[in-house]
């Protein structure tokens, strides 16, 4: 082994091995120590455990059955089929110029350092192979109940990265003809219509050529799944057509092969399509340094900007906003946050948008009422509810505008002459009003278009969606409040806009955090709820239902006003201790 | 204008600053200097109210930080190594913000100097994401400018500034200070320490070592020699390393 490869080779083992040892040295922690049990528990239970045992008697199966040998062709030939379309993707879809995935440090590191280009290509395969084998690993595990998939363990394990490597040398081969054929003046959309019109070529000469063979379905080929990929398979197995299919069908043989004897048949074809890519990608004269230095810095720039708890990297770019509102006809600090995130909220977030949507909803809805279009307004309905059922769920998840959006600009907040409670207010605003509006509207829909139960009148629908209406606000807030609680008290647990964390023991504690969250929104709500069936209770029987309820839900808004006043004070107070550096110090 | 008196901050075992006291009043620059890991960030968020001391006094500008934080931060200003900024406001819209957060009346007025004097007047409606590295520096300095604060807090103001940035950013504070206010500064750039500092204050292990004017730190470690840089001096006084 030449030293420049033990150099890279040292590099690679010593920086997995240094990995490894730092996420067993944090174990020592106990929050590392639990999401690892809990995270190991879950695998195994959820994961391993389903796909590794055997089916029991009598458990409904999979709709597909077991293949036996006489299907293996049509198996094998469907499975080259799907490889194809990905081998086709590669060159018609748009591609950036040939580029091999190094990060920043390798690309500063070996790029100016004394190495051959082949050795950075051999060292570029042994960083993709680590991602190859674990997928290989997971997809083992996953298609361990395949009945399409036979074999033991290690056939599969072999079969997916045989799979996977290949389509992987076949990218960046792909990559580099068609850098070369830029270079040479093709443009993009005269290469992708060659590239089609290639395809399109051998297909039809495959086609014309297997004209004996190729024939319509017949009716009982069409009936059932199962007869449409035999017949599909067919018309792929014979002729040139077949021979097309050809390389596709070695490469996933290993992986369908039946048995030990197969699978040894099916290996020598498919190395050799291997090790010809290897060669190909080997051989192309293509300068990929370029294009490699570009993409590792668009690498960079995206990570750090999920570090810094941007996810909407990659969309398009951002443009100036124009202000939700007059910032300077507000005199409060906490509606300057409000302003602030908001800005950051997707255009269509605004007080004016709502109101126009409001109104096409009660235009539609009212529409919707005409006995021909009952169809329609069941499911406008339906799909109002649903939607309401997953803003509650989701909402206060992905309306991230708040502290989890801002804790990395705590050095400067901080500095701002507010109290602690005015801050975390503020910030909380924009969730909390996102929230609340989405929901109000999907309310609004559905208290429009909800036929009401035979006997419950009009009046009493309308009290009970403007009771949920008064209501939605605290609900938003109360799980607000839980989220922004979770983000000052536990920063390292969740993603704020620190680096996101990998694991198991991470993702242990990321499931650890969800339940404790929603347990928290519950025990939250729950003052609220016990306060307002007691006060109905307590009431019915003296001033009637309507009344009673109306006195339920004044009770409710009274505990959660008082018990989210408290926590916002208590929050606020947490927040002016807070040290993200001490929170985050390994 | 700055007084500290015996501030320590601890995180479990480890102190990143132990028990230091110190003065700036108003028209002196402090240069606050020491090796990497010395405690000169941890010192300056301490002191700037963004993380709470494990111990120790902090008085800005009359108030205690502890009991009066609202009034010591009206009258302060904190300027990170790395500019913080909003990535979805655009720089005049930052100027609104800050304006509204700390009750700067007719901010406009205020903030076109501070544009103009910085050079990123025909950036007013750019996002952070469109300017260089020396622009949002200088976004993040006229955002800390915009309410007049009496005491400055910059933790290597220089990073990522060009050659006249640095020479306009060097006026601004010399400039400041001559205007009445007290600054501390951190910085390894030990020139800029000399050029603008009217005192030095040399931290290792969280220890202050040695504080003063400059000549009187110089005349401390000079041995006697005469002309003795202020990097010799930092030399002698740390060991030039981290500890």
């Amino acid at each position: 082994m030449s030293s420049v490869a033990g150099a890279l080779l040292f590099l690679k083992v010593t920086s997995l091995r240094n990995a490894l040892v730092s996420r067993l040295t944090r174990l020592k922690e106990p929050k590392y120590l639990i999401g690892a049990v809990v995270g190991v528990l879950y695998l195994y239970g959820f994961v391993f455990r389903r796909v590794t045992m055997n089916p029991r008697p009598g458990r409904p199966g999979l709709p597909l059955q077991p293949f036996t040998p006489d299907q293996l062709p049509t198996v094998v030939t469907l499975g080259a089929l799907a490889l194809m379309i990905f081998v086709v993707m590669y060159w018609v879809l748009p591609r950036s110029r040939a580029a091999l995935a190094f990060s920043e440090a390798e690309i500063a590191f070996l790029f100016p350092a004394p190495i051959r280009r082949r050795t950075l290509i051999h060292f570029r395969w042994i960083n993709t192979q680590l991602r190859i084998l674990f997928t290989a690993l997971v997809l083992t595990l996953v298609s361990a109940n395949w009945p399409f998939v036979p074999g033991n363990a290690a056939t599969r394990a072999f079969g997916w990265w045989l799979i996977f490597s290949t389509l992987d040398l076949h990218a960046v081969g792909s990559s580099f003809a068609i850098t070369r054929l830029v270079e040479r003046g093709l443009s993009s959309l005269r290469r992708r219509l060659l590239a089609c019109a290639i395809g399109v070529a051998i297909v039809t000469a495959a086609v014309v050529g297997a004209s004996h063979s190729f024939r319509a379905p017949l009716p009982e080929e069409l009936a059932g799944f199962g007869a449409v990929t035999s017949y599909v398979a067919s018309l792929f197995s014979a002729g040139a057509l077949g021979w097309l299919l050809l390389p596709a069908k070695w490469i996933v043989g290993p992986l369908l092969a039946y048995d030990l004897a197969s699978f040894l048949a099916a290996l020598g074809p498919a190395l050799l399509v291997y090790v010809l890519h290897y060669v190909w990608v080997l051989r192309a004269e293509v300068s990929f340094e370029e294009a490699s230095i570009a993409k590792a810095e668009k690498r960079a720039v995206r990570r750090n900007s999920i570090r810094q708890g941007n996810f909407r990297f990659g969309q398009r770019e951002r443009k100036e906003q124009r202000a939700p509102f007059d910032l300077a006809r507000v005199r409060r600090p906490e509606l300057a946050f409000l302003w602030k995130n908001l800005l950051s909220a997707a255009s269509y977030l605004r007080p004016r948008v709502a109101l126009v949507a409001a109104a096409v909803i009660v235009i539609v809805s009212f529409a919707l009422r005409r006995p021909d279009f009952e169809v329609f307004r069941r499911i406008v309905a339906m799909m109002a509810m649903i939607g309401a059922g997953y803003t509650i769920v989701f909402g206060p998840l992905l309306a991230r505008q708040d502290l989890r959006q801002d804790l990395p600009n705590t050095d400067i907040l901080k500095t701002y002459p507010l109290q602690g409670w005015q801050i975390v207010l503020g910030e909380m605003l924009t969730p909390i009003a996102i929230i609340t509006g989405l929901l109000w509207l999907m309310l609004l829909t559905a208290a429009l278009t909800v036929q009401p139960p035979p006997g419950f009148p009009i009046a009493s629908q309308t009290f009970a969606a403007i009771a949920v209406g008064v209501l939605l606000p605290f609900l938003s807030a109360i799980q607000v409040v839980v989220m922004n609680t979770a983000a000052v008290l536990f920063p390292a647990w969740i993603q704020i806009g620190m680096d996101r964390g990998s694991g198991i023991d991470v993702f242990g504690q990321r499931i650890l955090f969800l339940a404790a969250l929603l347990l928290a929104m519950l025990a939250g709500l729950l003052p609220g709820t016990i306060a307002a069936a007691a006060t109905f209770l307590a009431t019915q029987w003296a001033v009637g239902t309507t009344v009673a309820e109306g006195l339920g839900v004044g009770a409710a808004i009274v505990v959660l006003s008082v018990e989210l006043g408290l926590a916002i004070a208590w929050l606020g107070k947490a927040y002016e201790r807070f040290d993200l550096s001490a929170e985050l110090r390994p | 204008m700055i007084e500290v008196a015996g501030l320590s901050k601890t995180y479990g075992d480890f102190a990143a600053v132990r028990d230091l006291s110190f003065r700036v009043r108003p028209g002196e620059v402090l240069g606050l200097v020491g090796p990497n890991g010395a405690g000169k960030t941890t010192t300056l968020r301490c002191i700037a109210g963004i993380i709470p001391p494990t111990s120790g006094s902090v008085r800005i500008a009359e108030h205690d930080l502890a009991k009066d934080p609202l009034g010591a931060k009206r009258a302060l200003a904190f300027f990170p190594d790395e500019p913080r900024l909003f990535e979805y406001l655009t720089v005049s819209q930052h100027l609104a913000f800050v304006a509204r957060i700390y009750g700067v009346d007719d901010h406009e007025a205020v903030a076109r100097p501070l544009l103009e004097e910085f050079e990123i007047a025909d950036k007013a409606h750019e996002l952070p994401g469109k300017l260089s590295r020396g622009m949002k520096q200088k976004l993040a300095i006229a955002c800390g400018l915009l309410h007049s604060p009496k005491v400055l807090f910059l933790d290597e103001p220089l990073t990522g500034l060009d050659p006249l940035g640095i020479r306009r950013m060097k006026n601004s504070i010399v400039q400041r200070a001559h205007a009445g206010a007290a600054i501390v500064l951190s910085s390894h750039l030990l020139h800029l320490l000399e050029e603008v500092c009217t005192h030095v204050l040399i931290l290792k292990s969280g220890v202050k070592i040695a504080d003063g004017t400059l000549a009187d730190v110089a005349a401390r470690f000079s041995n006697g020699e005469s002309g003795v840089s202020l990097e010799e001096v930092f030399i002698r006084a740390t060991g030039g390393s981290e500890q």
